[in-house]
């Protein structure tokens, strides 16, 4: 008080610096708000990121197994998930390597076919196979010989 | 004292600035109504802060254990015992050489006669068959070797034992031969199947929402000190040992018999802990692995310690709701699997169902509840979540083919 007391004319806030004050806070928090959106979506994106990984890598193990062939239209087809099943596409470009009887297969997921969305999830997986059609990753001659001398037996039985 | 002396300080200070005004109640009840507004709106942005860190990070948690999850299921999967029975037909063709020899190897007729004797005994059959000079060039024989290889002995033992006779016998009497031998076939395989039970093989063995594996790994060196073991424990006492059985499944909610959560239970910790809404409802469900030596796991089986082995176990997460398998053959996904019948399937998918931790809180589901079952709008209210891996296992297709199958094969060549 007494400190004070050679400030004569003391005045206080008026409405307009309070109103002022307000709207500059409301606009920090606006920024902050967008700020944690932006790292919710980091959130979402990373599980979408782990969920397109997980969808990559058992689409090329169905092709290591022979469930697809290496060898599939490069057209964006859609995948048959339990929940959104037509959210996620993939795409399976299989090219002969310089290396014989190799194929180096890739398989792309992306939820965006389309190219739209100006942050798309796409997730593409690269390896090399033994080409299916080389038929190396059957069992070998057994089968195939005993069927073919089995035919010819049946035939000088007939 | 201090009260005059502030007093007097006051009617000073008063007496200084007599014209000093004071707040109107007007401008108090402004500034008050702008403090509430002020704080209401700080508020209102912690909290939205709050709730969407809190939702990013639960985001990201959950896709983290269920990736671990399903790389932990995958790696158990990959790591699946080949077992391929032994293969004595080079063995016991070297035997019956011997003895065939030892017999004299005097006539292709005493041959014939010979291997039809050892032909019920194992499948030497038809190597003397391809010892004897004159069926040589049939092709009977390397047929006999190929079903023998892939099937079982006692079967390729027995068509085995036709193209030698063909051989020795003329081609006249060859289809009445291998005809009465396919029945002879079909015979063994129907009593194989009725009789006696199959010996369990190890491999994979599965439905849709269960799947055992036997994996083989090496124990720890920590592993080989047997732990301290009450007689008490609930739970089956494992051994050291390079075959486990890992089975897989989601113990329903509300399962008291089964396996506890030993931090909820406070086994682990001595202090119990107070279930909330949510974990009242879940009760003890989630995903469940099991480990236990494989001899172990069936002498449980045989002395039906069945309750006990549902006690066994160790409760991974309790986030999971549902677990399902699909099995693919080579041409078709199959939703259950038998190693003894079927060797090892090509690849397993996995799919893990889980609740978007948000609405966990205020819908939680049971565990237990078969996702795929679910109606899709079911699955919106629910914000069930399904993570899916498929995992290829490495040298499945170079098994060798299913036993039945290759005996319905010879069968069908020969009708």
């Amino acid at each position: 008080m007494i400190r004070q007391s050679p400030r004569l004319k003391r005045s206080a806030l008026s409405l307009l610096e309070v109103v002022l004050a307000l709207a500059i806070l409301g606009a920090a928090g606006a920024m902050l708000a967008q700020s944690m959106q932006v790292a919710t979506d980091a959130g979402i994106q990373a599980r979408d990121q782990a969920l397109a990984e997980l969808l990559a890598e058992s689409k090329l193990s169905e092709v290591i197994a022979g469930a697809y062939p290496p060898n599939q239209s490069t057209d964006w087809m859609p995948i048959q998930t339990v929940v959104d099943p037509g959210r996620w596409h993939f795409k399976i470009i299989g090219q002969p390597t310089m290396t014989d009887g190799m194929l180096g297969v890739q398989v792309w997921v992306t939820d965006d076919p389309q190219m739209q969305k100006s942050r798309a999830i796409q997730v593409m997986l690269t390896r090399w196979m033994i080409d299916p059609n080389l038929g190396l990753d059957v069992l070998p001659e057994e089968t195939t010989e005993s069927s073919t001398s089995t035919s010819s037996s049946t035939g000088t039985q007939q | 004292m201090k009260f005059l002396l502030l007093r007097r300080a006051l009617t000073s200070g008063l007496q200084a600035f007599p014209k000093r005004r004071a707040y109107t109640l007007l401008e108090l009840l402004l500034a008050l109504a702008l403090t509430v507004l002020v704080s209401g709106l700080v508020g209102m942005l912690l909290q939205i802060y709050y709730k969407s860190s809190e939702l990013s990070q639960s985001e990201v948690r959950q896709a983290q254990i269920a990736r671990n999850l399903l790389r932990m299921i995958a790696d158990d999967l990959r790591s699946v015992v080949r077992y391929q029975e032994f293969d004595d037909s080079t063995l016991s063709s070297v035997l019956s050489a011997s003895a065939g020899g030892a017999a004299g190897g005097m006539s292709s007729d005493s041959s014939g006669a010979s291997s039809g004797d050892s032909s019920g005994a194992s499948s030497g059959g038809s190597s003397s068959a391809g010892a004897s000079p004159g069926t040589g060039t049939s092709g009977g024989a390397s047929m006999g070797g190929g079903s023998t290889s892939s099937g079982g002995s006692a079967m390729g033992g027995s068509s085995s034992s036709s193209p030698s006779s063909s051989g020795s016998t003329g081609s006249s009497t060859t289809s009445d031969t291998s005809s009465s031998s396919s029945e002879d076939t079909a015979a063994n395989t129907t009593d194989l199947a009725a009789s006696t039970t199959p010996p369990p093989t190890p491999g994979l063995y599965g439905n849709q929402y269960e799947l055992m594996v036997d994996v083989s790994r090496l124990p720890r060196p920590d592993q080989y000190y047997s732990q301290q073991m009450s007689s008490l424990s609930t739970q089956m006492p494992d051994v050291p040992s390079d075959i486990k059985s890992v089975l897989y499944y989601v113990q329903t909610s509300g399962n008291s018999m089964g396996i506890q959560d030993p931090l909820q239970s406070g086994s682990l910790t001595g202090i119990a802990v107070e279930p909330t809404a949510e974990e009242a409802i879940k009760a003890g469900g989630g995903l469940v692995r099991r480990q236990l030596d494989r001899a172990v796991t069936q002498w449980a089986n045989d002395q039906g310690q069945s309750d006990r082995l549902m006690r066994t176990g160790e409760l991974l997460a309790s986030e999971v709701v549902s677990l399902e398998f699909n099995y693919y053959d080579g041409t078709q996904w199959l939703t259950q699997w038998d190693s003894s019948q079927q060797n090892l399937p090509l690849v397993v998918k996995i799919q893990l169902g889980m609740q978007d931790p948000g609405i966990a809180k205020t819908q939680p589901l049971a565990a237990g509840t078969p996702v795929s079952s679910m109606a899709a709008d079911q699955l919106q209210t629910y914000g069930v979540r399904v993570y899916e891996l498929s995992v290829a296992i490495p040298g499945a297709q170079l098994m060798e083919p299913v036993a039945t199958d290759s005996g319905m094969e010879s069968m069908g060549v020969q009708q």
